[in-house]
């Protein structure tokens, strides 16, 4: 009896699985062994350089163009989301008017009930509304706003007092506002507050066309003094230095309007459902009534928004091929560096397809390293937008005193990078989003290894004998 | 004695505009294991043209090579060459054409890690060689650092570590000063008695020449007996 049968039953099945798995180890091995001697060396030049000169240039444009797509993309995603969100934080997500008595809807607590029948729980509140263009007084300034007279829920802790409800803009000031009396009083933007030296407390004029106008007198100007009760802050500039909250009892006995309201504002819990709930609306309320929804009243703002997203498409389609022009130009380099070698290679017996695997992933690892520490640096960069571009302006404006004082004896005027009222927002928005970065990453590794292929799949063809012959002279 | 590499009728052709000319005509070679053969010949004779046929990187127009029984056609039907290179060839080149990027001994171990070799076995492998050839306080010098004669000495160190059926060397002491020449035909012979390696070397050198069992003469494509 053969010894190796003892004990043990060996089956030729066995013996098959023991040879595939010793060449599964063996190529493994072989990979390891071969593969990262070649790779090491060619990415990484000789003694303790991390990177040859062609592999930093491949991995710097991967570096660059990865970091830098990550900062648009955030920029880009935190412009958009801050103009959303600021919008529908602030304004209803569709408003209803009679066509038949422009600016007057008076039976809207008969139609606020049916239409949250209607919604049912889709209706985050549905609520009457004045909005009109108005003047305010401040001691001797005089500028033009827009009010806002709106439902508050009332305190049901403190008596007389509005709270403020859920999607509200923040109060900065007081700090912790949680409520305000009854009657005159008023909330305004905090921007406004800055333009005309208001402070909390303050005493303000507001004058507003009152009634029906008439042919007689035209429009009578009706004008009431409110206490400042706090400022708010949307985000969104346009609304920050213009508008003016009040209560809606106090609008209407401004306006003169009775108990009739401007309009029916209707916020919903889910914007996505503005759509499906205007059918809905279409059904209850008469041909008399209009009903709009918010992308209809900020038409040009989202028409805007959706180019946004083409371009920045464009954008991040440009990087890529940056960032992959730069890959393939390494490569080329490389392999041009080398092609000596890849003869030698060649003549010693390496085959065609290990050159290819070779020199493709030296151009992937140089990729997958750019990306990942550019996507990092990227996202770095990203949330220290702020800083970084607070600390340039301090450069710029630094030098150029120093240069008016010192030099010139001029008059430096400050350098804003981002001013406000141009740019929408009182700070850099900047939203990171993850749902972006993982696809990108991938794609970019992805593709710098197949930009790597194309000079690759040259140096796998390059004949042993041309070089050979070629260098022989 | 085994025949380890057989010539049938080997052609070769280059054309040049109108003219076609033969460059390799006929040759019928036969190599038996522990060969030391040598072929001579004018320039523009086609010794290199023959040994680039016989290391497979270049292939003949007609005619067949067979090394142990199997055909260099076979190989390039199975789309293999470069098998053929690795299982069979160990080349010398006129220039040494080390690899620059690597020390001496990662040059001769590269040999044996394209052949699947562990690195440690390489390593040791490679440095038991170039002791053999005199290079033991020159492992890590790159090329650049490494004189003429030392470089085709890790050269012949890398064309025989993995002991191939065959080595082919093309004037390999054409660049070497007699002193050099001297001390790498005294290393080749010692390396192939030793380790009964069946080698193949086209030159200039009579010298090298000379030591061969065998010597042939290159003219016109056609190999010939040498003289005696
Ligand atoms: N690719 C080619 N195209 C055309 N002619 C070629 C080519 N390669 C070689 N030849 C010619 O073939 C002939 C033989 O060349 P080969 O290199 O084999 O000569 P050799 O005997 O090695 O010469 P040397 O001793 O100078 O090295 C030469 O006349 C050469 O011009
Ligand atoms: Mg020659």
């Amino acid at each position: 009896m053969p010894l190796r049968n003892q004990g043990k039953n060996f089956s030729p099945s066995d013996e098959n699985n023991l040879v595939h798995d010793c060449r599964k180890r063996r190529l493994a091995e072989y990979m390891l062994n071969f593969y990262t001697f070649l790779m090491r060396r060619y990415l990484g030049g000789r003694g303790n350089q991390i990177f040859s000169m062609n592999a930093w240039l491949s991995f710097l444009g991967v570096f660059i163009g990865t970091s830098l797509l990550v900062i648009v993309l955030s920029v880009f995603n935190g412009f958009q989301q801050q103009i959303k969100s600021s919008i529908f934080k602030f304004d209803p997500h569709i408003t209803i008017e009679s066509t038949k008595k422009p600016g007057k809807v008076e039976d809207w607590r008969n139609w606020i009930i049916k239409i949250n029948t209607k919604l049912g729980n889709g209706a985050e509140s549905v609520s009457g509304m004045i909005q009109s263009p108005a003047l305010i007084r401040k001691d001797e300034q005089l500028d033009h706003v827009l009010i806002r007279g709106m439902e508050f829920p009332e305190d049901a802790k403190v008596k007389d007092k509005y709270t403020f409800p859920k999607e509200f803009p923040k109060v900065v000031e007081p700090a912790n506002l949680k409520n305000f009396p009854k009657g005159d009083y008023c909330l305004i933007g905090h921007e406004l507050a800055g333009i005309l030296d208001i402070h909390v407390g303050d005493l303000i004029q507001l004058i507003v066309p009152k009634g029906q106008f008439t042919a007689r007198v035209g429009v009578e100007p009706g004008m009431k003094t409110f206490t400042v009760s706090g400022f708010f802050s949307s985000g969104n500039y346009q609304y920050d230095s213009k508008v003016i909250l009040i209560s809606l009892p106090a609008a209407q006995s401004l306006y003169g309007a009775g108990d009739s309201v401007q309009q029916i504002a209707i916020k919903l819990k889910d914007f996505d459902a503005v759509k499906k709930s205007l059918i809905l609306l279409y059904e209850v309320l008469p041909y008399d009534y209009s009903i709009r929804s918010i992308e209809e009243e900020h038409r040009n703002l989202f028409a805007a928004l959706k180019w946004e997203k083409v371009i920045m498409t464009i954008i991040v389609f440009l990087f890529i091929i940056a960032a992959l022009v730069g890959v393939i130009v390494s490569t080329a380099n490389v392999i041009r560096s080398k092609k000596k070698d890849i003869g030698i290679l060649k003549s010693i017996g390496v085959s065609d397809q290990e050159i290819l695997i070779v020199f493709t992933l030296i151009g992937f690892i140089s990729g997958l390293i750019g990306t990942i520490l550019g996507v990092s640096f990227g996202i770095f960069l990203s949330m220290k937008l702020e800083l970084i571009i607070n600390g340039f302006e301090y450069v710029i404006n630094g030098v150029g005193q120093f240069y008016c004082d010192n030099l010139m004896s001029c008059f430096w005027s400050r350098v804003e990078l981002m001013p406000k009222d141009v740019y929408y927002f009182d700070h850099m928005p900047v939203s990171i989003d993850a749902r972006f970065l993982h696809p990108l990453s991938i794609l970019a590794i992805f593709l710098s290894g197949m930009a790597a292929l194309v000079p690759a799949w040259s140096a796998g063809k390059l004949q042993p004998i041309d070089i050979i012959r070629a260098s022989d002279t | 004695m085994s025949v380890v590499l057989k010539t049938e009728n080997l052609t070769k052709s280059y054309r040049d505009g109108e003219i076609t000319v033969d460059v390799i005509h006929n040759i019928n070679l036969e190599l038996q294991k522990g060969d030391f053969v040598s072929i001579q010949g004018a320039s523009g004779a086609g010794k290199s043209t023959l040994l680039s046929i016989l290391g497979a990187i270049l292939l003949p127009d007609s005619g067949t090579v067979t090394v142990n029984g199997k055909s260099l056609t076979q190989y390039k039907n199975e789309g293999r060459l470069h098998e053929y290179r690795k299982q069979h060839i160990g080349f010398i080149f006129q220039n040494h054409y080390l690899l620059p990027d690597f020390t001496a001994v990662e040059n001769v171990m590269m040999s044996l890690l394209i052949r699947g070799e562990k690195r440690n076995s390489a390593r040791e492998k490679s440095i038991e060689v170039l002791e053999k050839v005199g290079l033991k306080e020159r492992i890590n010098h790159y090329p650049s650092q490494l004189s003429g004669g030392e470089s085709q000495r890790v050269a012949v160190a890398r064309a025989v570590v993995h002991k191939p059926d065959i080595v082919l060397a093309d004037e390999p002491t054409g660049n070497l000063d007699s002193n050099n020449t001297q001390k790498f035909i005294r290393i080749l012979q010692d390396l192939q008695k030793t380790n009964q390696l069946t080698v193949l070397v086209v030159t200039h050198e009579a010298e090298l020449a000379a030591v061969a069992g065998r010597k042939y003469f290159m003219k016109d494509g056609k190999l010939l007996d040498a003289p005696h």
